[in-house]
């Protein structure tokens, strides 16, 4: 991924600086107007006291202050930091889990279980949302009723324990996106050299010190792609938290991108929502540069 | 190197396996099952999942339900997901066919350029997006809802890349048989480039058509709202009853999991080649 060297033409090749802006143009407008902008003028915000309707007034560092101060703010840093470094390796490990079953040549129907495990992916995040938080209901859902059946006769409320609500979440995206990893999961495996698995048969490795010694050291590469993926996607957790919980019970569930978007379109304190946004950028601008950087070092 | 293995360790990946699939699937059927099922069934109960009674009652109540329109949904999800898709596939096309072919002053620095907006997550520049289209008149159109997502970087990259791994003899070729920079694009490029190409058309439909926070944002307008935008109105008006609300999301599932089934070989390949690559 991310290969940084602009350049591959050859010296020899004419200039034509015309055409190479030409083509650059459509991309290069819309990217600035849409997407630099916007980004430069969240910036400026962020240093405004601005309630839509009334007038921007400069105050500075306040906002980022007044950001600091706020508990709430906090709490939901806290919480999508904790679901970051919780959940990520849960993720990882499970994407692996599953390519490693999909991957292997004694399963019947492989395509099958791959569309499988892939299918929730397609689902928007508003329909993983109905069906979970059905599911995940006491009395009527249905996972409480599956777990009576195999004899945990206490009835748990999932969604509105504070204990319970970010595991609940982590089960859900879980089962939402896990397929995705999988498959790039399973993509690093199939580049995996024949000849490898093949020293390690004469060897007389078993099946699982094939996976510990061979396997899971040649996918380095895809376990750093996976991890950067996931924890960057995990930065930015949303919908499945609002839809199902809207950040409770009492702001437990509550993530960053929910206060940035409570602050600005419920409370309409645009500036401060601009600071909120800012902290997340910044926060996943960090991550990407430490990829980019541990990534480029892989390649080299 | 094809060695004899037992029965038991093909009887153990099968068994975990299919039993995996199994809870995978399990919340899909459920969904459909508590939609064609009437509200005094205990859905729970897998014995009464597949035997009489079933009931179109709550299919029909979302199809007559006075704010929601389910197939305009559908269809406005279906129209901003392909023009989305196909602007971006074009626009992003040309410009890694510059970053990889053309030599020209500067490319260095608009290449750095492009990598940092790779960075910039769009959901932290929703705030000043939101006012921008504000001030210039254009929240609550389909345009708001196409055009930021039109220019990612993340194409641009994945597709200059796969330029850059193509035989530079065929592009010598056609230049010296005089062949323009768009034909040589749009004439060799690109053809030789299906494979990227699908894939990304892949990502960028699905992203699009389950993008939710900027459209939950800026759509207030019922004629423009979109599949993951219209759903939760089921859900905040209805809060006692599963039935209704598992309905509208089995309905507005229904299109998107049958066109994964006929295409599931695509996709899955084609999701895995672009993240391995990106």
């Amino acid at each position: 991924m991310l290969h940084t060297s602009p350049t591959r033409t050859r010296r020899s090749a004419p200039r034509d600086t015309f055409a190479g802006y030409a083509f650059l143009l459509p991309f290069l407008a819309v990217y600035a107007v849409f997407s630099l902008y916007p980004m430069i003028q969240g910036f400026i915000i962020s240093f405004f006291k601005w309630n839509i309707t009334g007038a921007k007034v400069f105050i500075g560092f306040d906002n980022y202050l007044r950001l600091f101060r706020d508990p709430v703010f906090w709490k939901a840093l806290t919480n999508t930091l904790l679901y970051v470094l919780i959940s990520t390796p849960i993720f990882m490990l499970g994407a692996l889990v599953l390519a490693l079953i999909v991957d292997s040549k004694l399963l019947l129907g492989r395509t099958f279980v791959r569309s499988t495990f892939f299918l929730p992916n397609i689902l928007a995040v508003s329909i993983t949302a109905v069906i979970w938080l059905n599911l995940l209901q006491p009395y009527t859902g249905l996972l409480n009723a599956g777990l009576h059946a195999i004899g945990i006769k206490q009835e748990i409320f999932w969604l509105t324990s504070e204990a319970l609500v970010w595991p609940s979440i982590v089960m859900v995206t879980f089962w939402w996106n896990t397929g995705y990893y999988m498959l790039i999961y399973l993509a690093g495996l199939q580049e995996i050299p024949a000849e490898q698995y093949e020293a390690a048969a004469i060897d007389g490795a078993t099946g699982l010190q094939r996976i510990m010694r061979i396997t899971i050291p040649c996918l380095k590469r895809t376990h750093l792609l996976v991890l950067f993926l996931q924890a960057i996607a995990s930065f930015k957790i949303f919908g499945q938290v609002f839809l199902i919980t809207s950040g409770g019970p009492a702001g437990a569930s509550r993530t960053l991108l929910q206060y940035v978007y409570e602050t600005g379109f419920t409370t309409f304190q645009i500036g401060q929502a601009s600071a909120a946004s800012f902290v997340l950028l910044l926060v996943i601008l960090s991550v990407s540069i430490v990829q980019l950087k541990i990534m480029n070092r892989q390649e080299a | 190197m094809q060695k004899k293995t037992g029965f038991l360790p093909k009887l153990f990946v099968n068994a975990a396996a299919y039993g995996l699939c199994l809870l995978w699937l399990i919340p899909i059927v459920w969904m459909a099952v508590v939609t064609f099922k009437p509200e005094s069934v205990d859905t729970t109960k897998i014995r009464n999942w597949f035997v009489p009674p079933f009931t179109m009652e709550n299919i029909e109540a979302v199809l007559h339900h006075p704010q929601a329109d389910v197939f305009r949904w559908i269809l406005n999800s279906t129209i901003i997901a392909t023009i989305t898709t196909v602007c971006v596939l074009l626009i992003c096309t040309l410009a890694a066919f510059a970053f990889s072919q053309i030599r020209f002053a500067g490319k260095t620095a608009v290449f750095l350029l492009v990598m940092i907006g790779m960075m910039i997550p769009r959901e932290a520049t929703l705030i000043p997006l939101y006012t921008q289209f504000q001030s210039i008149g254009l929240l609550n159109t389909r345009f708001s809802l196409i055009v930021p997502a039109i220019a990612t970087p993340f194409a641009v990259i994945i597709l200059k890349n796969f330029f850059d791994g193509l035989p530079s003899a065929l592009f010598e070729a056609a230049k010296i048989d005089g062949c323009g920079w768009l034909r040589i694009c749009f004439g060799i490029a690109a053809p030789l480039s299906k494979s990227a190409l699908s894939s990304l058309a892949i990502l960028i439909f699905m992203q699009s058509w389950n993008d939710f926070l900027w459209p939950f944002i800026s759509i207030t307008e019922p004629d423009l709202v979109t599949i993951p935008v219209g759903l939760p109105v089921f859900r905040s008006q209805y809060l006692t009853g599963m039935g209704l609300t598992m309905a509208a999301g089995a309905l507005l599932a229904f299109p998107i999991i049958i066109v994964f089934i006929i295409f599931q070989k695509y996709i899955v390949k084609g999701v895995a080649s672009a993240g391995i690559k990106g």
